[in-house]
């Protein structure tokens, strides 16, 4: 259909009444989306500033204590994704090039269904799989690899290995939506011109998944970063992460306004890394995608 | 001859890798559900392995557990609200985003709003609408965690429909209205029916999401709503029991189900 | 008149797709739109359709101005070019929706349908799924739904386009029985010159959103009034040449394809003017003639082969002769053994040949254009 055709279904009665209906039809889900979404950022910022327009708030949430709770949350959230995205290419690139036609839908299927399912209840069963009595411990000191059981549970390892179970299901989807557009033919080209494995994934598979990986990460990354419950119930006394402090500030000192500002650093540098990746068309792309 | 032999094998082998990892992953992933799933066989309140004898000792105190069984029905609840209703607005979005007379750039607008869940994270957002409902003074409970689970749903909703929408050949449309349909009619005839595979498919995955949300509702429940991820996640902090893993095993099911049977629905549209 | 329209256009943006388009149908013919992809042909059929409406202009319906009504209101049906088959619906439930969307009673229905059905030759294949069809039966199935309705006219869309050779041939000869039968006048837009010619009674060319000549098949080909028409209906080449006579029923032309005599149809030439002139492949005799050229190319196509000679001048025309036996004596004459036969023409040898037939023609618009994007679908 040539562009000069757009207008398909648009018959003569189109006009200011086919606008006004459309625009009828599409507050219900706006309105929401602004009532639910745009406000209560707008709140929160108003909110960031108080009592009185000053920073004080923003002095509060940036003092060392919370730039260290930030940090840690942000640098779990990448660390976690980059696990995530190497698992993710062998597995995505078997589901998508390699593995027989009639495996690869439930496949899939068994790949991302966790995506599903109740992450309270994911990261729960860890705790059995963890614990110094666990599944994991049973496992070493009968093989006799360890000498005795090793505190696995509550530290830092089980709240990674509990990301990766929650967000990996995640990466493996988009991956697999940006593997599957990568035209194989393309590997054969390389190949067929001499390339090695290691070649063909570095000149064809690498630039061509990039950005899809960019995109998955710059998402997952965030929600790692921002993530309540699974460092509540993997995690030890130690570290804090920055879900903890804003729900405690809202639930249990009633601190908002200190809440507010530390909610409101964490959006700035997720709202700036999207920004930054939207800089690249192709990245925006893959980022419209999701 | 020789230098070729392990050379190829080792190709085999680089070949062979990828199959691996996913085998590897389908283990990770499986296993500690797997674990839960046989550890709530225990007949016993600390169960170990191997366990002595198998039982469905716990499924029976889940289900006499009022506790349990009334944040089930609140939790069915909610998502039987909060399904057809996300639905309806996805459906409404979708049509927004992708056939209305709209200009580009506002349907850009939509989506972006629209998707706003999937960029901001929820803790932040959850946060804010906390807040808000504080400030318009319009309380806790069911309210507003219906109207949070709504906007949680919404943009996977207007997303897989407006997904199959954009597969509809807008002609189709045109054939109808050529062959003397009004637009409503068009719409009810025609559409409408080609979509009705993709709303089965959003009413059970928006089941699936509202039934496990958490942290919004965590947020706006407060002290007179329960759902069954808000009551888990309190006996998960106090400790790890057989009860909790016959109920993790009933969460886990209803939320495969509705999942499960939505992915096969997609599919073959 | 069926169908009329009065100086349609549109614009798309800063482009023109349909420029002051003008059409009259009459009842009961079959009559072909065509021009090369993007001239705007679909355009022109989407606003008779009432899907598309126009900038400027007046569409009449059996008189009546329809121009401001939708689709649903015309007493127009379109075959669309992908057909768009209700995927949803048995191939009765499409044939049937037009009359139900009309209020026709089920009795009614179902018999129309059966008689839609029965006429494009699908009778009891109504409970079929349209996607369970051959392509040649979805075309039937598209044709049946849109003439059940009985529309005083029917557009159809280059329905054609998708199908192989043999099912197109078989489906044009059906479109022209089905076209006869029901007596529904039939508007036929297409790129296809061939099938245009073979089906309708009455052409349309047109070319960057005009019209730039309207008639019956045999005068379109054989009397162009353009070098567009010329070269995009059927093969010509276009030779410049200076008038040497005056005034007449015709004119004599001196080319470098020799001295040729036109009819002037209409058209007043005078004495030195340069013309351009048309040459239909089968209007030259090769072999023998005043005049000599060098093959330059040969391409064999079947029954004939053809030549590419190049002119003095530089302008190069086609030749044809054909191949294998034309006579009885020829015929037996040929070596049975399934050797192949000898070749008629040789790149760089030369050959005798004389034009017989030239058409005057319009240059301005240059020759039909080939290739490019696709741009009508």
């Amino acid at each position: 259909m040539s562009t000069a055709d757009d207008d398909a279904g648009a018959g003569p009665p189109a006009g200011v009444s086919r606008l006004v209906r459309d625009g009828v039809v599409a507050s219900g889900p706006i309105g929401l989306a602004v009532l639910l979404g745009i406000v209560p950022i707008v709140v929160l910022f108003v909110e960031s500033l108080g009592p009185g327009l000053g920073l004080g708030n923003y002095a509060e949430a940036t003092r060392p204590l919370y730039r260290g709770v930030l940090s840690y949350s942000l640098r779990m959230g990448i660390a976690v994704t980059a696990v995530c995205l190497t698992v993710s290419y062998p597995v995505t690139y078997w589901l998508a090039h390699r593995c027989p036609a009639r495996y690869r839908l439930p496949t899939l299927v068994a790949l991302t269904l966790p995506l599903w399912l109740n992450y309270v209840v994911l990261n729960y069963a860890w705790v059995w799989v963890l614990a110094r009595g666990g599944v994991l411990n049973e496992l070493l000191v009968g093989v006799g690899a360890v000498a005795g059981p090793l505190d696995l549970l509550y530290t830092d390892l089980s709240v990674f290995v509990g990301f990766v179970y929650i967000y990996l299901p995640y990466v493996v989807l988009v991956m697999y939506v940006s593997m599957e557009r990568l035209d194989y033919r393309l590997l054969e080209a390389a190949r067929d011109l001499g390339a090695t494995n290691t070649r063909v994934f570095l000149d064809v598979v690498l630039p061509r998944t990039l950005p899809g990986a960019a995109a998955a990460t710059l998402i997952v990354y965030a929600r790692i970063a921002g993530a309540y419950a699974t460092p509540e119930i993997l995690g030890g006394p130690g570290e804090v992460m920055i879900a903890s402090l804003v729900t405690a500030a809202f639930r249990e000192y009633i601190n908002f306004g200190f809440g507010a500002a530390l909610s409101f650093v964490f959006l700035s540098i997720v709202v700036a890394g999207l920004l930054l990746g939207a800089a690249f068309p192709r990245v925006r792309e893959e980022l419209a995608r999701q | 001859m020789s230098s070729v032999r392990p050379r190829r094998w080792l190709r085999r082998g680089a070949g062979r890798f990828p199959a691996v990892v996913v085998v590897a992953t389908l283990m990770f992933l499986y296993v500690p559900v797997i674990v839960v799933a046989y550890l709530s066989l225990s007949p016993t309140g600390q169960p170990t392995i191997p366990l002595e004898s198998l039982s469905l000792r716990w499924y029976g105190e889940v289900a006499a557990d009022r506790r349990f069984v009334r944040a089930l029905l609140t939790s069915f609840g909610i998502a039987a609200v909060a399904a057809p209703g996300g639905t309806v607005l996805g459906l409404a979005g979708a049509y927004a985003v992708t056939r209305s007379a709209l200009s580009g750039r506002i349907k850009g607008v939509i989506a972006t709003v629209i998707a706003l869940p999937l960029f901001v994270p929820t803790v932040v957002l959850a946060f804010g609408i906390g807040l808000t409902g504080n400030y318009l003074d319009v309380g806790y409970g069911y309210g507003p965690v219906v109207l949070g689970h709504l906007f949680w749903v919404l943009p996977f909703t207007t997303f897989l429909l407006s997904a199959r929408y954009a597969e509809i050949d807008e002609q189709l449309s045109a054939a109808a209205m050529d062959l003397g349909a009004d637009t409503r009619t068009a719409f009810l005839t025609v559409t409408l029916p080609l979509l009705r595979p993709a709303l089965a498919a959003s009413l059970l995955f928006a089941f699936a999401l509202s039934f496990n949300e958490f942290l919004i509702t965590f947020f706006l429940a407060g002290s007179g709503v329960t759902t069954v991820p808000l009551e888990i996640f309190g006996k998960v902090r106090v400790g790890a029991t057989a009860f909790l893993n016959a109920a993790s095993v009933l969460v886990l099911l209803v939320s495969a189900a509705a999942a499960g049977v939505g992915s096969a629905l997609r599919e073959p549209a | 008149m069926a169908l009329s329209t009065a100086d349609l256009t549109k614009t798309y943006g800063d482009e023109e797709a349909v420029s002051g388009v003008s059409l009259d149908l009459q009842q009961g013919e079959f009559f072909a739109l065509i021009g090369p992809s993007g001239c705007g042909k679909t355009t022109v059929l989407r606003i008779l359709a009432g899907l598309t409406a126009p900038d400027e202009g007046v569409v009449r319906l059996d008189g009546e101005p329809v121009t401001d009504q939708p689709p649903r209101a015309r007493d127009t049906n379109l075959v669309f070019q992908d057909l768009v088959l209700f995927p949803h619906m048995t191939v009765a439930e499409n044939v049937a929706y037009g009359l139900k969307r009309a209020g026709v009673s089920t009795s009614d229905r179902e018999r129309r349908v059966d008689d839609a059905l029965s006429l494009v030759d699908l009778a009891g294949f109504g409970d079929r799924d349209p996607e369970a069809l051959s392509g040649g039966q979805q075309q039937r199935v598209a044709l049946a739904r849109a003439l059940v309705n009985e529309p005083a006219v029917l557009l159809l869309d280059e329905p054609l386009a998708s199908l192989d050779r043999s099912l197109r041939d078989e489906m044009q000869a059906e479109f022209r029985r089905i076209q006869r039968q029901s007596d529904t006048t039939f508007l036929y837009v297409t790129h296809d010159q061939e099938s245009a010619m073979s089906m309708a009674d009455r052409l349309a060319v047109m070319r960057d959103g005009s019209i730039v000549d309207v008639g019956r098949p045999e005068r379109l080909y054989e009397r162009p009034r353009t070098a567009f028409t010329a070269t995009f209906l059927g093969d010509a080449a276009l030779v410049d040449g200076e008038v040497q006579s005056d005034g007449g029923e015709t004119v004599r032309v001196e080319t470098p394809a020799g001295t040729v005599t036109s009819p002037v149809d209409g058209a007043t030439p005078a004495r030195g003017e340069t013309v351009t002139l048309a040459v239909r492949p089968e209007a030259v005799t090769v072999g023998d003639g005043p005049l000599s050229s060098e093959v330059i190319d040969r391409a064999y196509k079947g029954f004939y082969e053809e030549a590419t000679i190049e002119l003095d001048d530089g302008s190069r025309l086609t030749i044809r002769e054909a191949d294998g036996p034309a006579t009885r004596d020829e015929m037996e004459a040929v070596p049975t053994d399934g050797g192949s036969s000898e070749r008629r023409f040789r790149v760089g040898e030369t050959v005798a040949f004389d034009v017989e037939r030239a058409v005057l023609v319009d240059r301005d618009d240059g020759p039909a254009a080939t290739g490019g994007a696709d741009v009508d679908g």
